[in-house]
């Protein structure tokens, strides 16, 4: 290596320089990026989660109507559509409710579907409901909300 | 090796230079990487929220056993309309009278499968306790018991009285993969 006295190297002698300077900034910028995408989808999980938990519970409140224990076929025959026309713009889901004890058996599947779910959240909300002969049941109401791509 | 080693006239070297701001960029990257994994939370933490066990039980808890048993040996029959809550109260006023454990296990069975439904895809131990001055005696447990370094979320209530004793049932849920049972 030839010694530079005036300091100023040739551009073949500044090139590990250059190549460290380079990796350091692309290093910094990508990880940011990623960090950017990643914080972005955090956020947008966080507010599907919360859509789905919101819904479950308007969904567990509608099936309970006036507090008492609901019966099997009341639950059967709900309409969730107003639940439903509540989800905010932009969101799809799939509500269903399932009786899994004493037998395992779904009661009510219903849904705002026109695309299938890329990032979704989910929720879970257990109730009782009267069965025949006065067995108290255990409900499931399942929830799935993901964003609607249109097109 | 090449590159520019000279020191120039304030002695620093610019491959030094270079190598320091590489350094300090990584230092950086990994605080970023960091902040975002922590962010993103232990998976241990989905256990479920406090709400979520105490809905699970109090949902278990009042809801019937659905199927009938017959225990000759007690002569005791139940009708499957009985509450899950009643009949561990009943078991547990049992065992306090001198009855083993054992003698229940078809019971105890179908609670512990109605409960693996409704605490799925968790594991689930469910412990009656008797209150016994300051301190808890557990009766009997149903399900999986965790792990001792594994993240757990509980909840309780009260069953009633049982021979002037306060009778408490425990639910304790834990990620299925760090119950006992499937440990290494």
């Amino acid at each position: 290596m030839r010694s530079d006295q005036d300091a100023v190297g040739g551009f073949f002698e500044d090139l590990p320089v250059l190549a460290f300077v380079l990796a350091g900034i692309m290093s910094v910028a990508g990880t940011a990026c990623w960090t950017n995408g990643q914080l972005s989808e955090t956020d947008d999980s966080d507010a599907l989660g919360l859509s789905a938990a919101r819904l479950a519970a308007d969904v567990v409140m509608d099936l309970r109507g006036d507090g008492m224990l609901p019966s099997i076929e009341a639950v059967r025959s709900t309409n969730l559509s107003l639940q439903l026309n509540g989800l905010a713009e932009g969101l799809a889901c799939l509500v269903s409710v399932w009786c899994i004890h004493p037998d395992l058996e779904p009661l009510l599947v219903v849904g705002v579907t026109d695309s299938d779910p890329e990032v979704a959240s989910s929720g879970r909300v257990l109730m009782n409901a009267s069965c025949v002969g006065g067995i108290v049941s255990i409900l499931e109401v399942r929830v799935l909300v993901w964003e609607a791509h249109n097109g | 090796m090449c590159g520019r080693l000279t020191m120039d006239e304030r002695a620093q070297l610019a491959l030094l230079d270079a190598m320091v701001f590489f350094a300090v960029s990584m230092v950086i990257c990994g605080t970023l990487m960091s902040y975002v994994a922590s962010n993103a939370g232990d998976p241990c933490e989905s256990v479920g929220t406090g709400a979520d066990t105490d809905e699970s039980l109090a949902v278990f808890l009042e809801s019937s056993l659905g199927e009938g048993f017959v225990l000759d040996g007690l002569n005791l029959e139940l009708t499957g309309r009985e509450q899950f809550g009643e009949t561990l109260l009943l078991i547990s006023a049992m065992v306090l009278q001198g009855h083993p454990v054992e003698v229940f296990e078809p019971v105890l069975s179908h609670i512990e499968v109605v409960l693996s439904r409704v605490c799925g895809p968790w594991a689930a131990l469910l412990r009656t306790s008797l209150a016994d001055g300051d301190e808890w005696v557990t009766l009997m447990e149903i399900g999986q018991g965790p792990t001792e370094d594994a993240d757990t979320e509980s909840a309780s209530q009260n069953l009633g009285m049982c021979e002037g004793a306060t009778v408490m049932v425990t639910l304790v849920l834990c990620p299925a993969l760090l119950s006992q049972s499937l440990s290494v």
